[in-house]
């Protein structure tokens, strides 16, 4: 354990080496967050409901994005691909007595910690500045069904986004496969927009893979519209997916590792 | 029992061929042609405990894939190997924790921190006690003189001094195992010549098995008393340095000093002549005839000087991989 407070506490130091980089690189979801509340507010001027969702959900559905994207698409395991194909770091982490995908994991609770803090404060400035009306969830239930529903989030995509990295060992190059697939990843994990905008069919697809369960399925516990059934099927689903990806992730690093040529120097 | 043995060990890569030009990229779309390629080829040794090993060999012959593979960084097309008792690929902690691997082009140092960030990182990783880290930084930082470097970022340190701190990071949790690859590229004169002597003194210090790769045959000459020569995936020589010359060289070297002129001529019919800068000659003459030959220029030449010597090791194995090719 103390060898991942070391990691997390060195990553810390890392982040605050670059922190103007950091704080810019907030602003610019600011600007996107006012272009969405716009957006929405101009869709909603004619209706009082769009695809079962009423203007306040839907804000808070803009702004639940923002804060998932802090916590759930956030992983620092994008730059396993360049360690693969670049050696670099990658043979320290090999080398050591640490598991390489616990070092990740560390890496990724400091910035989801650092990112939500930083996301709370935008969707909060946000709010006041729009005075937007939001909406918000009382019932104890269904914030801890929420939470649950978040932390299998995280670990949904911390093995997808490392297995994506994997494919480097055969590829060696991991930029195009990543673009293509975090670009699907987000369309059909909710994070544009609520997935019931799409034909029904295609989202009743779309419900047997990993994705929606990323965005989605939380924000929709969050705001009261999943109804039993839909718990228990996401549940389910996670969780099935979840051993999936982990018992996957755990086979392909075996394999990648034995025909990796450890390249570079 | 050995601290690194290795049996038969073999590691071939596929390699693709691409011909030149934008053609050749269009066409290794859609068919690629792999060949197989042995960088390591059917190699056995054993090492003992204490013991410092050179590997010497020009580039690409199997050096460095040797040492990834010791360190459990490749797993083996083929063979065996063991070291401290462990098989390096199946990477146990146990085996993680008494060996390092410090290669010249590969830094483990986080850039933009001052080292002594990743030194702690590494006391928390190896679980080195508080008592123990104090104790081994102060005398490596001494070794190497780096005591007023530990809190620059890493970046802004000079190439030397970076491979200073990243051996000291390498080393915190003492290992038993050290493996260098290149530790001293790119260092200039005075550099290297320190890391020599750091490694020298680290080996008698901690007692500790050391091999060393590397192109400056200056570093292998001054640290080992066993060398490894390995060639186009093969090892062509193993075995103590002096040796290497009784195997290799055919020839000894005459440097005559003369009283008086001599035409060149009369040195060429007895070997091959070097240098010719009066009163200096040198000579090459086969090792089974430098005996005869030596009395005939004794007899015949008013020489003040004669010494003969062994070529240099350098040259012996520059002459040899010259050869081979």
């Amino acid at each position: 354990m103390r060898k991942y407070l070391a990691v997390s506490r060195i990553t810390v130091s890392n982040i605050l080496e670059y922190r103007w980089n950091f704080l810019i690189g907030h602003l610019r979801s600011i600007v996107l967050l006012v272009m969405l509340y716009y957006l929405w507010t101009a869709v909603f001027s004619k209706n009082n409901n769009l695809f079962g969702y009423g203007l306040a959900q839907m804000i808070t559905y803009v702004l639940l994005v923002t804060i998932i994207r802090a916590i759930v698409l956030n992983s620092r395991t994008d730059n396993i691909s360049g360690e693969i194909s670049g050696g670099g770091k990658f043979f320290t982490y090999l080398l050591q007595p640490i598991g390489y995908l616990r070092y990740w994991f560390t890496i990724d609770v400091v910035y989801k910690i650092i990112d939500l803090a930083a996301a709370i404060i935008e969707v909060t400035l946000l709010a006041l500045i729009v005075k937007a009306t939001l909406f918000l969830q009382t019932n104890p239930v269904s914030i801890f069904l929420f939470l649950v529903s978040l932390g299998l989030a995280i670990l949904l995509y911390f093995f997808l986004s490392a297995l994506i990295s994997y494919v480097t060992f055969w590829t060696y190059q991991g930029w195009g496969i990543r673009f293509a697939f975090v670009l699907f990843l987000e369309f059909s994990a909710g994070a544009f927009f609520p997935l019931n905008v799409l034909p029904a069919t295609f989202v009743n697809f779309l419900k047997l893979t990993p994705f929606p369960y990323l965005v989605f399925f939380p924000i929709n516990i969050y705001l009261g519209k999943a109804n039993f059934f839909d718990l228990v099927f996401g549940f389910s689903m996670s969780a099935l997916w979840l051993a999936i990806l982990f018992l996957t992730a755990k086979v392909v690093w075996r394999r990648g590792l034995k025909i990796y040529e450890a390249a570079g120097g | 029992m050995a601290a690194i043995s290795v049996k038969n060990l073999s590691k071939s890569f596929r390699l693709y061929q691409k011909e030149p030009g934008l053609s050749g990229s269009i066409k290794s779309l859609f068919h690629r042609k792999f060949t197989e390629t042995k960088a390591v080829d059917n190699i056995s040794f054993d090492i003992n405990e204490g013991e410092l090993v050179g590997f010497i060999g020009p580039n690409g012959a199997g050096k460095t894939t040797t040492l990834k593979i010791l360190s459990g960084l490749l797993h083996p097309t083929s063979g065996q190997a063991s070291v401290l008792g462990f098989v390096p690929w199946q990477r146990k902690q146990a085996f993680q924790r008494q060996f390092a691997l410090v290669m010249g082009q590969k830094n483990q140092l986080w850039w933009d921190l001052p080292a002594q960030e990743s030194f702690l990182l590494n006391k928390e990783i190896y679980e080195i006690s508080d008592s123990q880290y104090k104790k081994t930084i102060s005398k490596l930082s001494r070794m190497l003189e780096i005591e007023d470097l530990l809190k620059i970022p890493v970046r802004k340190l000079s190439l030397g001094q970076r491979m200073k701190a990243e051996l000291v990071c390498a080393l915190l949790h003492s290992p038993k195992v050290l493996l260098l690859d290149e530790p001293s590229i790119g260092l200039d004169v005075i550099a290297q010549e320190k890391m020599r002597q750091f490694v020298k003194n680290y080996n008698q210090e901690f007692n500790s098995t050391i091999i060393l790769t590397s192109h400056y045959m200056g570093d292998v000459l001054r640290l080992c008393r066993r060398v490894i020569v390995l060639n186009e995936g093969e090892i062509i020589f193993d075995g103590p340095l002096e040796k290497i010359s009784a195997k290799y060289s055919k020839e000894k070297l005459f440097k005559i000093q003369l009283e008086s002129q001599i035409p060149k001529e009369e040195f060429e019919k007895l070997g091959k002549v070097g240098q010719y800068e009066l009163p200096l000659v040198t000579i090459t003459i086969p090792r089974n005839e430098a005996t005869e030959k030596a009395s005939l220029i004794l007899d015949k030449f008013p020489i003040s000087d004669l010494t003969i010597e062994e070529p240099a090791i350098e040259d012996i194995i520059r002459h040899f991989f010259e050869r081979k090719k």
